[in-house]
């Protein structure tokens, strides 16, 4: 027995008119298409609330307006400037120039032996090869010494020989050699 | 309702929502309310409320008894205010509806079908709503249970004494 059938039966017995007047046609009527417009009248009415949510596909820039979120934007933001700062603190630093190299070409030689003479302590052996002229560094500091040196140094010679030299040194040379 | 869930398809989602159920909310707003331009202003309403509300729906109950509720609590506030605008010149709600009827351009019943009208509208409003439901949707009692969340027992007493109260009423009248 059907949910109509059932009704019917209800009536039957509860109203014979009530079962009578639900045979009669429908008094009430709705204008042509209004389902049909329904929907976008309900979704103007939204709109016009501003309580419409966004819809991707429905709109032109849906998709940049989808991507419009403050909390994103803020992140990403942050995420940029802390990636900003952190390649400015890290970036690989330039050597500090060395004064020799840059003004080598500008300044005469006696300015640079000057310089030179005046920051000794600054520079090791190989910078002070490279700047001194090469008979400088080989002219004897102490010629009494280094005469019969020239070609030797002390370790090469024989013990006769060191035994001659320390005869012919006076006591002021030896203790300068200790 | 898986439309629903996306941003991508909701509108699409809704729009099927409303395709499906439109009709039948529309003719249970109607029987309510009478008039086809105060059906379509609650029915919009009604609409809008579930646009707004329908990711809070959690599927605890069917989704059409959800929606008979709001539609149903639409239509009696819509009703409500209606009769307190216009209680200085009409003395009772039925009154006012069946004359609201009469002049609407979308009811062209004869005198019986208005008085018949005059006589539902005569009903409590819960009584209404159980023989409107029963009378005219011919809604099982099963599922008016899960909408006016009432016994079907009560149901049938509720729809038998109405029924006897609108014969009556229209014999009167």
């Amino acid at each position: 027995m059907s949910k109509k059938e059932t009704l019917q039966e209800e009536l039957k017995s509860l109203s014979p008119f009530l079962q009578q007047q639900k045979q009669r046609p429908e008094s009430m009527h709705v204008p042509e298409d209004y389902f049909d417009q329904l929907e976008d009248a309900i979704f103007s009415k939204l709109e016009s609330e501003g309580a419409l949510r966004p819809a991707l596909s429905a709109r032109p820039g849906g998709v940049l307006r989808a991507l419009w979120k403050p909390r994103m934007w803020a992140a990403a933001a942050a995420v940029a400037v802390i990636a900003v700062a952190s390649w400015w603190v890290l970036r690989p630093q330039p050597l500090a120039p060395v004064p020799e190299e840059i003004y080598t070409e500008t300044l005469t030689e006696d300015e640079i032996e000057e310089y030179v003479m005046d920051n000794i302590t600054e520079f090791d052996s190989e910078q002070l090869a490279a700047i001194t002229p090469e008979q400088e560094i080989s002219e004897p500091a102490n010629t009494t010494l280094h005469e019969e040196s020239d070609s030797k140094t002390l370790d090469d010679i024989s013990p006769a020989e060191m035994e001659n030299l320390l005869q012919q040194m006076s006591e002021e040379e030896l203790e300068s050699l200790l | 309702m898986e439309l629903l869930r996306s941003e991508h398809t909701f509108e699409r989602g809704f729009r099927q929502l409303m395709s499906q159920y439109r009709e039948r909310l529309y003719w249970h707003i109607r029987r309510l309310v009478l008039v086809h331009e105060d059906a379509d202003d609650v029915l919009q309403n009604t609409f809008i409320k579930v646009y707004k509300g329908v990711l809070q729906f959690e599927g605890k109950s069917k989704l059409y008894t959800w929606l008979y509720r709001i539609a149903t609590n639409e239509a009696i506030s819509h009703l409500q205010s209606k009769a307190r605008h216009a209680s200085d010149s009409i003395d009772d709600s039925a009154g006012m509806l069946s004359n609201r009827l009469q002049a609407d351009e979308w009811f062209d019943g004869d005198e019986i079908q208005l008085k018949l009208q005059k006589a539902i509208a005569e009903l409590p409003e819960k009584q209404r709503i159980v023989f409107n439901l029963r009378y005219y949707e011919e809604m099982p009692y099963e599922e008016m249970s899960s909408i006016l969340a009432t016994s079907t027992g009560a149901l049938k007493a509720s729809f038998h004494h109405a029924v006897k109260k609108v014969e009556a009423v229209f014999r009167e009248l």
